[in-house]
């Protein structure tokens, strides 16, 4: 399910200073969006298994991009939450 | 009257820019010889315009407008946006050709489409990765044509089809006598931000292949739209390699290469259709 707010946070982080804005202002950033208490909260917490269902995936490689963490890390860390159907689809 | 002179297909992986320094030698070698003979052919065609197909990435469109298809009207495009883009264009414009952008987006209006449009585009790396590829001297204009493949849903293969099929229609109504080159840029398999990131699906790029080498228009929709439920996300931009195939009206397909390149993370592939003089 599409979350808005969510997804225009992170699309509105795309600047060139996303990364240093993220990092030493992000409570101020959050205020400035409708997020639920529940988003707002995965957001605290680089809470990535909550955000998955609700942002879209090339926001979320961005995100992640944002975060520092390269190709591997992105990877591994998504894996994370992989389901049994598509861990098998994944592996043929 | 204009007329289209080839039609083409690549993929646009951000990688291949943001990593280019640091791929390893035989990837970076692979795109280059390949990139090359795309170009070479390309501009063998001597054409004055590009139309390319690719998708919008966060970058023009976000959830308040997000349009099915979408055409660059405009005499001039603003250059990729993207951080990893700005050594290759350094905020560079690009330019259109609001003749030939306006005709199609007329006649597809005409046609019982209805398209968006735009006078000034961002051009993402989605079309700025292919042609900072093909190494063009003098970059003829281009006419950018966006679909949405970002957030669903999506045009259906099946309309991305006929979408191809108008195009070259609406080329060969125009009036100017331009010698016009289509190309789709995307795909093919690649999983981005979701739990199968990384994941390359080559059988899901072999049959890609075999449908556009071999299958009549029903056939090609009727398979993409069923395999697309069952693939990484990116596949959905093999859309921009069906309107490449309509525009070519389904004949002369050619694989120039495939491979899959964990490097980049994408099925990597560029295909021509040869189009009868």
């Amino acid at each position: 399910m599409t979350d808005y707010w969510a997804n225009k946070l992170v699309f509105e982080l795309q600047g060139p200073d996303g990364r240093d804005q993220w990092t030493n202002h992000r409570v101020e950033i959050l205020s400035r969006y409708a997020l639920t208490p529940k988003i707002e909260q995965a957001f605290i917490n680089d809470d990535i298994g909550t955000l998955i269902p609700v942002i879209n995936p090339y926001l979320m490689r961005f995100f992640l991009l944002m975060l520092g963490y390269d190709d591997a890390k992105s990877i591994a860390v998504l894996e994370s939450f992989q389901t049994e159907e598509q861990r098998k689809r994944v592996n043929g | 009257m204009a007329k289209l002179v080839g039609s083409f297909a690549a993929s646009h992986a951000p990688n291949i820019a943001r990593s280019w320094d640091t791929l390893q030698d035989d990837t970076r070698d692979w795109l280059t010889t390949r990139y090359d003979e795309l170009g070479k052919r390309v501009k063998a065609l001597e054409p004055d315009v590009l139309v390319i197909h690719s998708n919008d990435h966060w970058i023009n469109f976000f959830l308040e407008n997000m349009p099915a298809f979408l055409i660059g009207v405009g005499e001039e495009h603003d250059g990729p946006p993207e951080p990893f883009m700005q050594p290759i264009f350094n905020g560079c414009t690009f330019p259109g050709h609001a003749g030939l952008g306006s005709h199609l987006l007329e006649f597809a209006m005409e046609a019982d489409f209805d398209p968006a449009y735009s006078h000034r585009i961002k051009v993402d790396h989605g079309i700025g990765i292919p042609l900072w590829r093909m190494g063009f001297d003098i970059l003829p204009p281009v006419v950018p044509v966006f679909l949405n493949l970002m957030e669903e849903p999506f045009p259906t293969p099946k309309r991305c089809l006929a979408w191809g099929h108008m195009i070259r229609q609406a080329i060969e109504a125009y009036p100017e006598d331009l010698r016009v080159v289509v190309l789709g840029t995307g795909g093919l398999s690649h999983s981005i931000g979701e739990t199968t990131m990384g994941w390359i699906d080559e059988p899901f790029d072999h049959a890609c292949i075999d449908l556009f080498k071999n299958a009549p228009d029903d056939k090609i929709a009727s398979e993409l739209a069923r395999m697309l439920t069952e693939t990484g996300n990116g596949g959905a931009e093999v859309r921009s390699w069906s309107v490449a195939h309509g525009a070519a009206d389904g004949q002369g397909f050619e694989m120039i290469d495939y491979i899959p390149m964990p490097e980049t993370l994408i099925g990597c592939g560029l295909a021509e259709w040869k189009i009868a003089a």
